[in-house]
């Protein structure tokens, strides 16, 4: 872009704007000029002719004065008043005369003369008028009357215009006497008249009172009416003028009535314009001070027009110099203004593109110059305060690319990812649907706890059995919602086995005949288990408990209870009757063969016993009834007892029993439950031996576990069978042998018990040379709980 | 000391249990007087003030435990020994007879005849 072209539109439109503006005003002023020097022209004019006329008036005024003046005062002098009053008729007096005279000649007076009452002159200056009857002039019925009268008339005898002045004679009585009368050669007027510069404007006029134009430098004008008069006017005025063969037309002005009334009113000046004439035309017109008549200028104002034009085409002419010379002007300043302006401008240029090095100097002398400075401040404030920002906005602009490409590839991430967790949440979903169905079909109440017991879930069964609703149960202390009790002691607190399960983090169970009392307070006996809930760390979260109405089961417990005491008792007594019967016998003396005989029978009845016995035993730990109470028990004591039982057929076989225990072990077990075992383990132990053979018993304890040992000398366990011992009812060939009448069931009885009581047995054995059965046993034992 | 035989009230209402157990009792030089019945037992004891009662659990009437209790609870009675004898062989049982004051509890087919009797002579007779 170039200077030019920014610099003249912005030129133009101020050249322009000045030219338009100065033309307007010249253009305005031009009309004004033209009108105000023509309104001055022709005021100029106006005023000028209108002194000349002033003074044109005074001068007729006064030349008009001396003749009614003379004439008043000679109607005031007493020696005419003397005269009129007592005259003589027809006598002129001398005197009088005299007095006549003297005024008349002094002062040009033509005529002066007295008029009776009649209107006869009886006294003139001029022999002429005696003893003519003047009574049809206006003057004498004016004067007569008892006015004074001015009047212009055409005289009988000379028949010229003349100027006639009357005052009225008041004699003594204050009537009408007479009236005097003076006359003017109207010469004396006209010569005045048409020396009066007011000639040289144009037409020129003198006029009465009646608009008719007595003189006038315009000679047709003379004796023309410068009013429209009537008919009947004009005929009065003819008459009375006398002008005889004069025709008195009325002159081309319009509207001069108002000028005749007005001038009878005394209004000074009057315009008139006749616009039917080319050249317009102004009447000036002035009424003679105290008489009855009119001086009329006649105007034209062609040259007014004229010089006015000149002037304006001077004036125009000016105006336009002026226009061009401005335009011009402003285009030399304009450029002279723009220069800084398009520094600046260069200068805003440089810096908007960065170049904050440049500065510029403009010395105007004005707000260009502050501003320059300003924008060098400028420049230099940005160039120390962000000087090399745009590299550090580049850096920055690619460290945040590389950014938000991480983030990209980040949110593709999170997206996947997100998308799996749907996937998830959605599988979750289904999974907690099913979780949910399968809970709440589940044929047992199932509770879910946090680690302070406070219930979580609790399924449909759970609410029916507790007879609390979901809404009731959540967020509550399971002791709040689920009463357990014991049922045979149910008004002793039951323990708080959630609590128990998480401390321990170890599944346990009711305890037997737990029953739970119902919001309702009806009771349902239960059955079950609690385990704990544990995340990936091992850390316990929760528990869950579930249970079951047990109430048939219970019964049927209840029934089998009843069975086995039944079935015992209805057993045994039988076979009791039957041992002591034989035994009885045997006290007789009997033959041989008999004894023999009935040995056998008691030997079976024994074996019958024994196994009922172990059949009942067997019932029970199926069924899980067998009574564990643990307290601490002395286990080498019980293991001596065992031993002691056994006495008899040790001392028979001649077996050597050898004792390894150290010290007293003491664990928390059900003495009895343990000396079943045992007796189970040494019994065998001693059975199955050979005779003369060892039994070797030890009891150690350690840190951790309790641990026995038999070790016997007996048949041993052939190989193929070690794994079957301890299955019901089996016994293996080789002690089948040796000892036909073993019921299978002892070492089924042991691995129960043992593995309850959460320890483990080992059973080594080699045929013809022994077994051994090392049973351990952890210190912490646990409860004989044992289900088939 | 009195030379007179201890008196043992058998309390059983199986026959051939009552009569073998009298039969051997007085094998053994005891006087021997048998109860069918719980009430019939207690009736006996008030009369004859045995020394020892064996005492079955089944019994028509009145129970052994029942039984018991009232022998326990009569201080006429309490001193007197009770020997149970049944034919109940669960811990619960014993347990109980023994919480009521029994002295002894055997049961009839785990223990011979010969056995009982010294268990009864012990009984009878601690210090020797």
């Amino acid at each position: 872009m170039t200077i030019k072209t920014f610099k003249l539109p912005l030129g133009i439109k101020i050249i322009l704007g000045t030219s338009i503006l100065v033309s307007l005003f010249g253009i305005i002023t031009l009309f004004l000029v033209t009108s105000l020097v023509r309104n001055s022209l022709s005021d100029s004019k106006r005023e000028t002719i209108t002194s000349a006329l002033l003074e044109q008036v005074q001068e007729t005024s006064h030349l008009l004065d001396t003749a009614s003046i003379s004439a008043k005062l000679l109607s005031e002098s007493g020696e005419v008043i003397t005269y009129m009053d007592h005259r003589s008729p027809i006598i002129q007096d001398k005197k009088i005369l005299d007095l006549l005279n003297s005024f008349g000649i002094g002062r040009g007076l033509s005529a002066v003369y007295l008029l009776d009452s009649k209107g006869l002159c009886i006294v003139s200056t001029d022999s002429t008028f005696l003893n003519n009857n003047y009574s049809f002039r206006s003057y004498f019925k004016n004067s007569i009357s008892g006015r004074q009268y001015e009047e212009m008339a055409i005289g009988v005898t000379s028949k010229k215009a003349g100027f006639y002045f009357s005052s009225p004679i008041f004699g003594q009585n204050n009537s009408i006497v007479g009236v005097v009368v003076t006359k003017l050669e109207p010469e004396t007027i006209y010569e005045n008249l048409a020396s009066s510069s007011v000639n040289q404007y144009g037409n020129f006029m003198l006029a009465d009172s009646d608009g008719v134009v007595i003189y006038s430098n315009n000679k047709d004008y003379v004796y023309r009416s410068l009013s429209r008069l009537s008919d009947k006017q004009v005929q009065e005025i003819t008459q009375e003028k006398k002008f005889l063969d004069k025709k008195i037309a009325v002159l081309d002005f319009a509207d001069l009535e108002k000028f005749v009334i007005q001038g009878k009113t005394n209004v000074n000046i009057t315009e008139v314009y006749n616009q039917n004439l080319p050249n317009q035309k102004f009447l000036l017109a002035q009424k003679v001070s105290r008489h009855p008549f009119y001086l009329i200028s006649e105007v034209e104002t062609g040259n007014v027009g004229v010089t006015a034009g000149r002037i304006a085409t001077v004036v125009g002419g000016m105006i336009g110099t002026a226009v061009i010379a401005t335009a011009l002007l402003q285009i030399l300043f304009l450029r002279f203004m723009f220069a800084p302006l398009t520094k600046l401008r260069e200068y805003a240029q440089k810096l908007a593109t960065g170049r904050l090095e440049e500065r510029i100097s403009i010395s105007s002398g004005d707000e260009l110059e502050s501003l320059a400075e300003n924008l060098n401040l400028m420049a230099e404030n940005i160039k120390s305060k962000y000087g090399g920002l745009e590299e550090r906005v580049v850096e920055d602009a690619r460290e945040l690319h590389s950014t938000l490409k991480t983030v990209e590839t980040k949110n593709n991430d999170l997206e996947k990812a997100s998308k799996a967790m749907l996937n998830v949440m959605s599988d979750l979903s289904a999974e907690k649907d099913r979780v949910e169905t399968i809970l709440t079909s589940i044929g047992d109440g199932v509770f879910v706890t946090d680690t302070e017991g406070k219930i979580t879930m609790i399924n449909r069964l759970a609410q029916e059995m507790s007879g609390y609703r979901e809404d009731e149960a959540l967020g509550k202390r399971y002791t709040e919602i689920f009463n357990f009790r014991q049922e045979k002691s149910p008004d002793e607190p039951y323990p708080d086995f959630v609590n128990e399960v998480i401390k321990t983090g170890q599944i346990g169970a009711f305890e037997k005949k737990t029953v739970i009392v119902r919001k309702d307070s009806t009771i349902v006996s239960v059955l079950d288990s609690v385990a704990p809930l544990i995340d990936h760390d091992g850390k316990v979260f929760g528990t869950v408990t579930v249970f079951r109405d047990s109430t048939r089961e219970r019964e049927l417990e209840r029934g089998k209870d009843e069975f086995l005491s039944v079935a015992s008792h209805q057993l045994r007594t039988p076979l009791g009757g039957m041992r002591w019967g034989i035994e009885s016998l045997l006290e007789e003396s009997l033959p041989k063969e008999t004894k023999e005989t009935i040995d056998q029978l008691y030997g079976n009845c024994l074996r019958m016993i024994h196994l009922v016995n172990d059949l009942l035993n067997i019932s029970r730990i199926d069924q899980g009834r067998i009574t564990d109470v643990p307290v601490k028990t002395n286990l080498k004591n019980i293991i001596n007892e065992v031993v002691n039982d056994l006495l008899p057929t040790i001392e028979q076989m001649k077996l050597k029993i050898r004792f390894d225990i150290r010290k007293p072990v003491w664990l928390k077990i059900d003495p009895h439950r343990f000396q079943e075992m045992f007796e189970n383990i040494a019994s065998n132990a001693v059975n199955y031996n050979v005779p003369g053979g060892k039994v070797v018993i030890s009891l150690k304890q350690d840190a951790e576990k309790v641990v026995i040992t038999v070790r016997d000398t007996g048949v041993g366990i052939p190989k193929k069978d070690i794994r079957n011992i301890g299955t019901k009812f089996f016994r293996s060939q080789n002690a089948l042998q040796v000892k036909a009448d073993g019921t299978g069931l002892g070492m089924y009885l042991v691995k129960k018990y043992v593995s309850a009581w959460g320890g483990n047995i080992k059973i080594e054995s080699q045929e013809k040379k022994g077994s051994t059965v090392t049973i351990s046993l952890p210190l912490a034992v646990k409860p004989l709980k044992i289900y088939e | 000391m009195n030379n007179k035989p201890p008196l043992i009230l058998v309390a059983e209402d199986d026959h051939f249990y009552s009569k073998i157990l009298r039969n051997k009792l007085m094998r053994e030089n005891y006087e021997v007087v048998v109860a069918e019945d719980g009430q019939r037992a207690l009736d006996i004891t008030n009369q004859q003030h045995p020394d020892l009662i064996l005492l079955d659990l089944i019994m028509p009437i009145m129970n052994g435990f029942s039984t018991l209790q009232n022998l326990k609870s009569n201080p006429e009675t309490e001193k007197i020994k009770v020997v149970i004898i049944s034919n109940l062989g669960q811990d619960s049982d014993r347990e109980r007879a023994i919480a009521l004051g029994a002295e002894g509890y055997f049961v009839k087919s785990d223990i011979s005849i010969n056995d009982l009797v010294k268990e009864i002579s012990k009984t009878l007779s601690p210090l020797r």
